[in-house]
């Protein structure tokens, strides 16, 4: 099958964003399962830490165990680390997006694209091989085997070669002719959709 | 009809000469001119640190051992230790210079066995250059290139800051085949950018 779309800057932006470990689906889960299991092991210590200072209130007496400085700031510093877990537990959305407000911004300037080699009108022919796309300055064919695995965003296709770098096809003449699912299921037949 | 036809290949070692530059320059443009050294810099600096402090640590422990007969390691020692035993085993690997790791990993990430790594033919007529690996065939215009350069023990046909193709010197058979190579390619890169060749 062949089509004809534009590639511009924004594809390359999707692309350097979905590179990003932190925007992944895995990623997210993973955040909130570490998030859980740090929240309930604090949890837990504290618990097990109250427990036993409780005990040594009960024995002691409660002069005698708070007359020791260092129960007093394990007993505080305790209490803190339960607040903060539970905060993390209770209020999981905004600690999340909390970490969320680290990641970078895509930059793309570091790949320095080129009119007619990375951008700009492109013809593209998928076939049972692999994929071949004209531009004003080059032609490439890719065999399917070498990409790793695709992503499909709001604007394209892309054919990742490893998590950073791969091929961008657009698709957004693709959906107006209404080809899409038939390049899709092309790409899905012989790429492995990224988890 | 071909000029040229080359068969060889592509090697890390190759892509290496190519990208270790570009991370400099990259590190340079976003993090001032003083980033390269002080990465590097930084790790042995903190290494240093780390071994001073772990070497003050063993003596206490070994004064204790002398007037205790015993040694009281705590779970800070341990993790001392390993911070010490990591950035050794980081120093060594990186051959005292840790910048070679960062340089190494993103090698790694632009380097693709049978798409720019790996056995290639090379054919350069008038039209422009094939270039083919097991996976993947591309034909350039010549307007595709900018310049022709040197990367370690490779020809750089250079497509951008970035982008090139690359051409191990040990793909012609002598210094006479190598030298008609560039003339006939930049030739061909000031002819498709509308100038004279040079000369």
């Amino acid at each position: 099958m062949t089509f004809e779309d534009h590639i511009t800057a924004d594809h390359y932006r999707e692309m350097a964003r979905l590179a990003n470990p932190l925007n992944s689906k895995w990623a997210l889960w993973a955040v909130t399962a570490i998030l859980w299991l740090v929240g309930l092991s604090v949890l837990a210590a504290m618990g097990l830490f109250f427990y036993s200072a409780g005990l040594v209130v009960v024995r002691r007496g409660v002069l005698d165990a708070f007359a020791d400085p260092t129960i007093l700031l394990l007993i505080c510093s305790g209490l803190l680390l339960s607040l903060g877990a539970g905060f993390v537990m209770a209020y999981k959305r905004a600690a999340l997006k909390f970490f969320w407000s680290f990641r970078r911004t895509p930059d793309i300037s570091d790949m320095d694209l080129r009119e007619g080699l990375n951008l700009g009108p492109a013809r593209y022919t998928l076939s049972d091989q692999g994929i071949k796309v004209e531009m004003a300055l080059d032609t490439d064919e890719i065999r399917w085997t070498a990409f790793a695995h695709f992503r499909e965003t709001a604007n394209g296709i892309m054919l990742m070669l490893n998590r950073t770098n791969g091929m961008v096809v657009p698709t957004g003449g693709l959906l107006a002719s209404g080809d899409y699912e038939a390049a899709r299921d092309i790409v899905f037949a012989h790429v492995k959709r990224a988890g | 009809m071909a000029r040229f036809m080359l068969n060889t290949e592509v090697t890390l070692d190759h892509h290496m000469a190519h990208v270790d530059p570009i991370v400099d320059r990259t590190m340079g443009e976003r993090y001032g001119p003083l980033s390269v050294f002080l990465s590097g810099g930084v790790t042995w600096l903190v290494f240093l640190v780390a071994l001073a402090v772990a070497g003050h640590r063993a003596m206490q422990l070994a004064y204790e051992w002398i007037d205790w007969g015993d040694m009281f390691i705590g779970i800070g020692d341990w993790v001392l230790a390993t911070v010490v035993l990591f950035l050794l085993v980081t120093l060594i690997r990186a051959k005292g210079r840790p910048m070679s790791l960062l340089k190494s990993s993103v090698n790694r990430l632009v380097s693709f066995d049978g798409v720019n790594v790996g056995p290639m033919k090379v054919v350069a007529d008038e039209a422009g250059l094939t270039v083919e690996y097991a996976k993947r065939k591309t034909v350039y215009k010549w307007a595709a290139f900018e310049a022709l350069g040197r990367s370690g023990e490779a020809l750089a046909l250079r497509m951008s800051k970035v982008m090139a193709v690359l051409l191990p010197l040990s793909a012609f058979k002598d210094e006479a085949e190598r030298e008609a190579f560039e003339a006939f390619v930049r030739a061909k890169i000031a002819a498709a950018d509308g100038g004279a060749p040079p000369a």
